[in-house]
């Protein structure tokens, strides 16, 4: 039996989760490799490049660093971004949002 | 009288973009004159590298008229051979077989006629997606205009000094056996969206809209990232567009959107680029009729007729009731949207659909079903889907990846 969510709050989804990823080094420099690291992925891989690309940057540079991990938000547990983190040897653990 | 009375005819066309961009050079002719000798020689005796081969919709499913696909490229290694046997063959013989169907070529005289088409793929392409789409537009357009002997003389004369920036798109499903779910994506969330692409269970009968809200944030680049996710998928572009209706529905045949829509609010003439520049990039036309006061009159107005009618209840609704027309439905008179296109058309219907709504919109005569929050911010999407598709009457056609999407 499907049943739908009656409540339709898209603050509800199921799907927002944090991506929880170690820098390879701290500060400006950790993030800067990985935003490359990610570049040279998806380029490689033969991936567009995501939409939002633009924003991750901006997102990426942003974010606090707390014991070395940055968390992204992501959807899904197979998202483009995890398949980087595994691929590329991150160290990585996928979280439910606060 | 046969289609081609003298020798053959020739035909080309360059579609795409680089590095998967598709150069085609065809000859169609019969199989008792030159081109049937070229045809048979040319399979008698494969050249290294340039190794002609038949083309096929699958294997063991030869395409009509019999085609003979010739690399234009040296084919050096394993992964130029694979791009060659796989995404190039099928698009061309699929093209050939959709030219069948559609009457550029008469069914009655497949098997008098012989094709030989020349295939360039640049050793760097990559994107099987976007090598098989620009095959595939490209042989159409070439097989078109030879039968119509394009360019004639005084086209040649006129265009010789021009510039010219060829990029056609393509069409891979024609949406030909309804009833289909198309799920609305209106989030301009980027990576929200891809969470709940990768959640939507893999069905023939979905169709991902890439709303306007999210291709006004991204741009209509979005609809690869979509079908780098979903290459199977068809995927509508929701521009909405009210102005440079032939600029804007290229851009979206570029981005290799199946679909591309735009206003019912926008001037006959723009429709009328916007739906002949789909023909052209092998797109359909889709035309919105949110806040149109009477779809039925536009659709009248129209020379040419949008491939899909989307029809929004709320103004429907109104215009009917004030109206006293017949044969109202909650989303408008369907059957005379249907009669004004000469029944050539889908008939999408949209506005706030929930499941219990499907069965009332299909016994009304919808063809598509456009569902938003109902799947995208349901807390289970893959269930919400699913549970459309079972009210539509649409089996899954893949169980076993439905249930490892996760």
């Amino acid at each position: 039996m499907v049943k739908l969510s009656k409540d339709l709050n898209e603050e509800e989804s199921v799907f927002h989760k944090k991506l929880k990823i170690k820098l390879k080094e701290k500060g400006k420099e950790g993030r800067l490799i990985l935003l490359k690291d990610y570049l040279d992925y998806l380029i490689r891989e033969n991936r567009t490049i995501p939409p939002d690309f633009p924003t991750f940057v901006r997102e990426i540079m942003g974010l606090d660093e707390r014991g070395g991990f940055i968390h992204i938000r992501i959807w899904h547990e197979n998202s483009e971004l995890v398949d980087f983190a595994k691929i590329r040897g991150y160290e990585h653990k996928i979280d439910a949002y606060d | 009288m046969p289609m081609i009375d003298d020798g053959f005819l020739i035909g080309e066309a360059l579609v795409g973009e680089e590095p998967e961009i598709a150069h085609i050079d065809l000859v169609i002719g019969s199989k008792k004159e030159a081109v049937g000798t070229a045809f048979a020689c040319s399979i008698a005796q494969p050249r290294q590298g340039h190794t002609p081969i038949l083309g096929v919709i699958r294997p063991n499913l030869p395409t009509k008229p019999t085609t003979l696909i010739v690399p234009k490229v040296s084919i050096r290694n394993l992964a130029d051979a694979e791009k060659m046997f796989g995404p190039a063959q099928s698009a061309v013989a699929k093209a050939i077989a959709d030219a069948v169907e559609e009457g550029t070529i008469p069914k009655a005289e497949v098997e008098d006629l012989a094709v030989i088409v020349s295939v360039f793929i640049h050793p760097r392409g990559r994107d099987y997606q976007r090598i098989y789409r620009y095959n595939y537009a490209a042989t159409k357009l070439a097989l078109s205009r030879a039968i119509q002997k394009f360019p004639d003389i005084d086209k040649v004369l006129e265009e010789k000094d021009k510039s010219i920036h060829a990029m056609i798109g393509f069409k891979m499903n024609n949406l030909k056996k309804p009833p289909y779910l198309e799920v609305a994506l209106d989030i301009p969330d980027w990576r929200r969206v891809e969470g709940i692409i990768r959640a939507l269970p893999r069905s023939d009968a979905i169709i991902i809209e890439a709303g306007t809200p999210l291709i006004k944030r991204y741009g209509v680049e979005v609809v690869q990232k979509i079908h780098q996710l979903r290459p199977e998928t068809v995927v509508f572009a929701d521009l909405k567009t009210l102005d440079t209706g032939n600029l804007e529905a290229r851009m979206a045949g570029d981005a290799t959107a199946d679909v591309a829509g735009f206003s019912g609010l926008a001037p006959i003439g723009t429709m009328e680029k916007f739906i002949e520049e789909c023909k052209k990039v092998g797109a359909l036309s889709l035309m919105d009729t949110l806040n149109v006061p009477d779809p039925v009159e536009v659709l009248r107005k129209l020379k040419v007729k949008p491939d899909i009618v989307e029809l929004h209840r709320a103004i429907d609704v109104e215009l009917y009731q004030n109206r006293g027309k017949e044969q109202e439905s909650e989303w408008g008179n369907i059957g005379e949207v249907r009669r004004v296109c000469e029944n050539e058309v889908l008939v999408a219907v949209a506005g706030g659909i929930r499941l219990k709504k499907v069965k009332k919109a299909l016994n009304a005569g919808a063809d598509i079903i456009v569902v938003g929050r109902a799947i995208t911010a349901a807390k289970d999407v893959t269930g919400a889907a699913r549970g459309f598709l079972q009210e539509m009457g649409v089996e899954d056609v893949d169980q076993f990846r439905v249930m490892t999407d996760f």
